[in-house]
């Protein structure tokens, strides 16, 4: 028999405590009886707490309080902890000092030429290995390459431009209101500098016009595309038929100052593209048509197909914006092609500027760099190793990070060869 | 290529999260499970705990808030836990001596904190008002009442003993000095009717 089974023995559960007490002043009975009535009443006083004590309340308490801890572990076994911790810190692994790519690619050719470095991808570092960086750091600045690569930035600019365009199209829709008084002036003053800006590219017949002109364009096409929303206000806008009644005018005013600019800056072009020709620049002339192709796709887009909303107009301007690039990106290859004398099977589109510019991985150590012109090369103090007796602080000094922070240096424009980065002792 | 795209069916991480997603079913179902275990013992449990640490000596108030907390831990620590009923009076009892201990020590903090959500709204009033006879437990030495607490939940002498780190003769002779108390006030009652 247990003890535990001894105390339950003879049925009430204080009886084995029951004793006879003897005292100094002689045998004293404890009314046992007694002690186990006041026992039993203590414990029908515990159980009437009950009554006071919210249970339930207690109970959810208990439960919500311990469920964070709960959560935590729970949490752990979903959150990859490290990954997490990789994508906050900021320094890149040391073997790709590469920076991270950008968020999001929306389409491979309209990548930004300021930010863009070597992609960390292995069709990059194949196509980086398959030519020396002595032979690539020739070839940037073979006057064929270059010309078609500057040609090649330009296009992807308007690319980049044109998806912008769309964005503030699509904005525009919801914004009517807005675009009725804007459209028109800024079309006029527009169109008004655009005259004035091709008359001065009938003069000044240099390469750099190009840009102000695919400025000028850019904002041209703009005020197309704030005019074509003004005629999708006409369309929603049932109600306000004064403003209405304005509106078409509006756009009748600004169709007649269109044509006409349109009229003057036909014949600016052609002017223009002859120019370009004689300067041997026909990759940038075909720069110039396409602007105006893309004007014209706005306009037609715009104004004589307004029931298709923005979204057709917009598509096809990227098609094309993106066909110009990819034309640019051909006239590259085809320039590198016949001054190395062979094919680059893996040279895309995206890569091709990587190809040209990105060195920072790349070992310069033997390479003569005498009277090369860096410009535009990018380079990692830790990737790109240099020739002796190049100075990297000097260098740093003459380059930009891109972006901040990542590790991946660019040379700034101007005459900087290797010679200007020696230390002279 | 980039980082974003899922490799080409050979990254080994790939079948992780479909693990990932099975021990989180498996561990949600595990916690249910703790909890409606845990829910049971708390209702069978909690007024007996509550009223335990009257015994000892505790106000109601106090009672409860150390009930909660032990519940608390209890709950945190559930599934290494064997004996559940003896050890949330274990830990119930020695909190209840500390603080008792504390404020005997700091008599200058007697702030109370707010009422534990286990008690209900003018619950102490109805409950001092109701059961004035409490306040009549004869002022024992502390190992005396306690060993009367517990004996009024109905632990046994051995279980006292295993659950207090004492003797079960200790226990038994705390008990009996504990009843020989209750007998002379009850007489003492008597009397004075």
């Amino acid at each position: 028999m247990t003890e535990h089974e001894h105390e339950y023995e003879h049925g009430h559960k204080y009886e084995h405590l029951h004793e006879r007490l003897e005292t100094g002043t002689g045998d004293q009975v404890i009314d046992d009886q007694a002690v186990d009535r006041w026992l039993d009443r203590q414990r029908v006083l515990t159980h009437d707490l009950g009554a006071f004590l919210d249970v339930e309340a207690g109970l959810r308490e208990v439960l919500l309080q311990s469920r964070p801890a709960a959560m935590t572990d729970d949490l752990d076994a979903v959150l990859d902890v490290e990954a997490g911790l990789r994508e906050v810190l900021p320094t890149a692994p040391p073997e790709s000092p590469t920076p991270p790519e950008p968020p999001a690619r929306p389409e491979p050719s309209t990548a930004d030429t300021g930010t863009e470095t070597g992609t960390g991808s292995s069709a990059a570092e194949q196509l980086l290995l398959s030519v020396s960086p002595q032979t690539r750091l020739q070839l940037r600045t073979h006057p064929d390459v270059t010309r078609a690569f500057h040609t090649f930035v330009l296009a992807r600019g308007l690319a980049l431009d044109v998806t912008h365009m769309g964005d503030l199209a699509h904005a525009l829709v919801f914004n009517l209101d807005l675009a009725h008084a804007r459209a028109l002036d800024l079309a006029r003053s527009l169109a008004h500098d655009l005259a004035e800006d091709l008359d001065l590219a009938h003069v000044r017949v240099l390469d750099h016009d190009l840009a102000g002109i695919r400025a000028r364009t850019f904002d041209l096409t703009h005020a197309l595309q704030l005019a074509h929303a003004l005629d999708l206000a006409r369309t929603y806008d049932l109600t306000r038929a004064d403003d209405l009644a304005r509106a078409r005018v509006l756009v009748h005013d600004l169709n007649h100052a269109l044509d006409h600019e349109h009229a003057l800056a036909r014949p600016c072009a052609h002017d223009l593209a002859r120019a370009l020709d004689r300067a041997h620049a026909r990759a940038s002339a075909r720069v110039v048509d396409r602007h105006f192709d893309l004007g014209l796709s706005l306009d037609i887009g715009g104004f004589r197909a307004p029931d298709h909303g923005p979204a057709r107009p917009q598509a096809f301007n990227l098609a094309l914006a993106h066909d110009l690039v990819n034309t640019r990106a051909e006239d590259v290859r085809q320039a590198i092609r016949s001054t190395l004398g062979r094919e680059l099977p893996g040279l895309d589109t995206d890569l091709v500027d990587a190809f040209l510019n990105d060195f920072t991985t790349s070992d310069l150590s033997g390479v003569d760099l005498n009277g090369i012109d860096l410009t535009g090369v990018r380079w990692s103090p830790d990737g790109t190793s240099w020739p002796n007796g190049v100075d990297i602080e000097d260098l740093k000094a003459r380059s930009e990070e891109t972006p901040v922070g990542s590790g991946v240096w660019t040379v700034r424009s101007g005459t900087a060869t290797v010679e200007d980065f020696v230390t002279h002792e | 290529m980039n980082t974003h795209e899922p490799a080409d069916g050979v990254d080994p991480r790939a079948a992780a999260p479909e693990a990932d997603h099975a021990a989180l079913d498996r561990r949600i179902h595990e916690r249910l499970t703790l909890d409606e275990e845990f829910s049971d013992f708390y209702r069978r449990t909690i007024r007996d705990l509550t009223g335990f640490l009257v015994n000892q000596g505790a106000s109601l108030p106090e009672a409860a808030d150390i009930a909660q907390d032990t519940m608390t831990k209890a709950y945190r620590g559930w599934t290494g836990i064997r004996t559940p009923r003896a050890w949330v009076h274990t830990v119930a009892s020695r909190a209840y001596i500390r603080q008792a201990t504390r404020v005997r020590e700091e008599p200058a903090d007697p702030l109370p904190d707010p009422l534990s959500p286990l008690l209900r709204p003018n619950a102490v009033a109805e409950w001092e008002a109701r059961h004035d006879v409490l306040r009549q437990l004869p002022a024992l030495p502390p190992r005396q009442r306690q060993v009367l607490a517990w004996t009024i939940s109905e632990f046994t002498p051995s279980e006292i003993a295993e659950q207090l780190g004492l003797t079960s003769d200790a226990v038994r002779a705390s008990l009996k000095k504990a009843r020989r108390a209750i007998a002379a006030m009850i007489a003492h009652g008597e009397e004075e009717q």
